[in-house]
């Protein structure tokens, strides 16, 4: 289990979390940040698929948290 | 078990259909044109980039043929992916015999036989294209691998063309250093403002200012969905500049803004229509009347389709359709949102239409979804033999997959398929685990199953028989078992036959083993076991050998071939041994000439087979046709390949033995008889052929015969030659 946020160009409605398994998001000047826990590897990559799936542009992913 | 090709799924041979008001972008048909006589055409951008549509656009404008294949996560599977391709192709390419080269890819191993038969095909016909669109889903390695090869050989006359969301995992590196990959990327495919108003004006006549069309195409960056999108919202709107001023005005992602305004243009009851048929992956009026348990779908339907927006055909007959894949995510979206797990059992009710359709590949898949392991485990129970024989044991392992863990380590029924899935892949460690873990959960005398096994205890007995990784002993034990248990109308019982027979092959119980090999091939017919009725014809022929019978060898030899040819095992993996039996027949005959190439083509399955005592009894065979040939070295290198293979075995038989006279036979083959001494000295000397064959009272020829086979033994082509390596 980590923390994990993916920073996407452009802003999107929070409904679109039911789509990123619940994770928060937060808008700001253009970008939205996704954070939340993900479980393991496949996870992640089903997160990032999904981004791509709706033609977010993915900007970054970073661990967060204390053992990132 | 039998052989058969898969069942195409046509629809992924049909490409989109074009919209009508789909733009011309002829800038991008002069580009996939520079293709032409590369080595692959990549066009590789992100979702909604348009990149199918285009494709579908540039086969209709093209010359040649254009063959398609949409791919999917089936097609990981690389029979699935090369029957279709296959399947395509033939369509497109008239010359081709597409039903021979499916066959062949269903029962030979792809890589090695199938594909180097089509390429050599595709050269022979005249020039074309294969689009393999939304390659991105092919992540399994095989399946890559299989096109990676395909790719370093397809003749110059073929144009691949991969449409892809994500790069491929493919040499594209050294394509691209050879100048032979052309690249169609994002950039290249942004709708720019003429292509944007073309589409929104002059299609759609939405009717937009100049500056609007700009400011839209700006916002979206060109993006073909998303200006898609804006078409969708814009579409039966009375303000139309006020909507565009308003996603100029926000800094909403296109696909949030515009989503919304889509959706609440149509009325309440096509939404829900389309809100709850998203979840399917492709519609039908039927299919979407049982879903949503309503009798309007096919009405629905066709209000969605006239547009060419919302809806893809998939056929001419637009019985099938599918929605825009960025549509459908958008769609599923706002079904979760509206109404948290209403998707389970839409999922439920598509399940069991697909059930009844037999369409049993989707039925699975609906079931995974809706959380209905015990309905897909029923399933995959029931229809995993037929998936195996038709080659597709890797569709099956990825169904197991997408199971919880827990739900099939604690399912001695799955975990007896998954053993059998393992072994047939070659994979022995898996296949001990899941068999292990499936007895000690018990239950295993629980009566008759759905595979056609008289228990459970017994389909493990059977493939501990058939998959015994080197252990006769274990073939015999495990086999008895399973002969108490299958009784004679079992469909499961030639292969316990057969195995015994096998079994007792190896232990050279000759007597035994041609018992049980009979009654295999007695009981083949009525149940369609013709893998192992073919090996059990080639093993009485290897038997008859053993004992010297050579005519009936031969006819057995013979047989093996004809019948494995009737049923399009002539290359399968599970049947090397007809090679071998064939050609041990052949080198019986004194034609070790054409016994070798039957020979090395049994090694070579056999070795793919993967069981020990399968390649060493192969390797052995070809001794004795390699000694005849002169070929020494390579006869020692397989004796110790064999001898090593043995060595490794925990029940190797009786097959150390067959290796140690093989390896004597193999030097006394080198020595010289006395007679042949006796003419080698004379040859030292001055006199003739002739002359020798007086002294020793002999005739010509057989001086002459003698002389021959005293420069093969020493490996010489001359007299003087033979003089100088003469022992002393």
């Amino acid at each position: 289990m980590t923390d994990y946020e993916l920073v996407l160009r452009g802003e999107i409605g929070d409904h679109f979390g039911l789509v990123f398994d619940g994770m928060r998001l937060e808008r700001d000047r253009g970008r939205t940040v996704l954070t939340g826990d993900v479980r393991d590897q496949a996870q992640l990559h089903g997160l990032i698929e999904r981004i791509q799936e709706l033609g977010l542009e993915l900007i970054s992913v970073n661990p967060t948290g204390v053992d990132a | 078990m039998s052989s058969g090709a898969p069942p195409l799924l046509v629809t992924k041979l049909h490409p989109p259909a074009v919209p009508h008001q789909a733009v011309v972008r002829e800038r991008l048909f002069a580009r996939l044109g520079e293709g032409r006589g590369r080595r692959m055409t990549l066009v590789a951008g992100p979702a909604g980039f348009g990149k199918s549509t285009l494709l579908a656009a540039w086969r209709e404008w093209e010359a040649r043929p254009v063959a398609w294949v949409s791919l999917d996560e089936g097609d990981n599977d690389e029979v699935v992916l090369w029957s279709h391709v296959v399947g395509a192709l033939a369509r497109a390419c008239r010359g081709l015999d597409g039903q021979a080269l499916a066959a062949m890819v269903a029962s030979a191993p792809v890589t090695e036989v199938a594909l180097p038969r089509l390429v050599n095909e595709l050269a022979e016909v005249p020039e074309c294209a294969l689009v393999l669109d939304d390659f991105h889903r092919l992540t399994s390695a095989t399946a890559r691998e299989s096109v990676a090869w395909f790719v370093e050989r397809l003749p110059a006359s073929v144009q691949l063309v991969l449409s892809t969301r994500t790069d491929p995992s493919l040499p594209l590196g050294t394509l691209r250093a050879r100048g032979q990959l052309l690249e169609l990327r994002a950039d290249a495919l942004r709708f720019t403002a003429r292509e944007a108003g073309e589409f929104l004006n002059g299609r759609l006549g939405l009717d937009l200012a100049a500056a609007d069309v700009e400011l839209l195409t700006a916002r979206t960056e060109g993006w073909p969905a998303g200006i898609y999108l804006a078409a969708l919202s814009l579409h039966g709107k009375p303000d139309k500049p006020g909507l565009v001023a308003a996603f100029d005005g926000t800094s909403a992602h296109v696909v949030d803004f515009l989503a919304g305004e889509v959706l609440a243009s149509f009325d309440p009851s096509l939404q829900d229509f389309m809100l709850r048929t998203s979840v399917l992956e492709r519609l039908s009026a039927p299919l979407c009347d049982a879903v949503l348990q309503d009798g309007d779908a096919a009405a629905a339907l066709e209000t969605l389709a006239r547009s060419n927006l919302f809806l893809i055909p998939l056929d001419d007959r637009r019985e099938w359709f599918r929605f825009h894949h960025l549509f459908a995510q958008i769609l599923r979206m706002e079904l979760e949102r509206r109404e948290p797990g209403a998707a389970g059992a839409l999922h439920r009710r598509a399940y069991e239409w697909h059930l009844a359709a037999g369409t049993t590949d989707e039925a699975i898949h609906h079931a995974v979804c809706a959380g209905a392991f015990d309905d897909a485990a029923a399933l995959i129970e029931e229809t995993w033999v037929h998936y195996a024989n038709a080659g597709r044991t890797s569709s099956v392992a990825d169904w197991l997959g997408r199971f919880p863990r827990e739900r099939v380590d604690g399912d001695a029924r799955l975990l007896t398929v998954s053993a059998w899935v393992a072994a047939l892949r070659g994979r022995e460690d898996e296949m001990r685990a899941a068999a292990e873990r499936a007895g000690e959960l018990g239950g295993l005398d629980d009566g008759p199953q759905p595979d056609g096994f008289a228990s459970l205890g017994s389909s493990l007995s059977l493939l501990r028989a058939t998959f015994a990784w080197g252990d006769v002993g274990a073939v015999l034990e495990h086999g008895m078992r399973s002969a108490q248990l299958e009784g004679p109308d079992s469909p499961w019982r030639p292969v316990v036959t057969w195995a015994l027979g096998w079994a007792h092959y190896c232990a050279g119980d000759l007597d035994e083993a041609e018992r049980w090999l009979r009654e295999t091939v007695e009981r083949t017919p009525p149940t369609d076991q013709w893998i192992v009725g073919v090996a059990s014809i080639a093993d009485l022929s290897l038997i008859a050998g053993l004992r010297g019978q050579r005519a009936e060898q031969l006819r057995l030899g013979r047989e093996a071939v004809e019948v494995a040819r009737e049923r399009g095992l002539l290359d399968a993996v599970e049947d090397g041994e007809v090679h071998t039996a064939h050609g041990v027949a052949l080198q019986a005959h004194g034609r070790p000439g054409d016994a070798l190439p039957e020979l090395e083509r049994g090694v070579f399955l056999r070795r793919l087979w993967a069981q020990p005592l399968d390649l060493a009894d192969g390797l052995l065979a070809l001794v004795p046709t390699l000694a005849a040939l002169g070929d020494r070295e390579r006869a020692e290198e397989v004796l110790d390949e064999a001898a090593a293979i043995l060595a490794a075995c925990p029940d190797p038989g009786a097959l150390p033995q067959r290796l140690a006279a093989a390896r004597r036979e193999l030097e006394r083959g080198d020595e010289l008889s006395e007679r042949e001494r006796t003419i080698l000295r004379l040859l030292g000397g001055v006199l003739t052929e002739r002359e020798i064959a007086r002294e020793l009272f002999l005739s010509f020829n057989t001086v002459h015969t003698h002389v021959k086979a005293i420069y093969r033994k020493l490996g010489v082509t001359s007299r003087a030659e033979a003089v100088a390596q003469s022992p002393r």
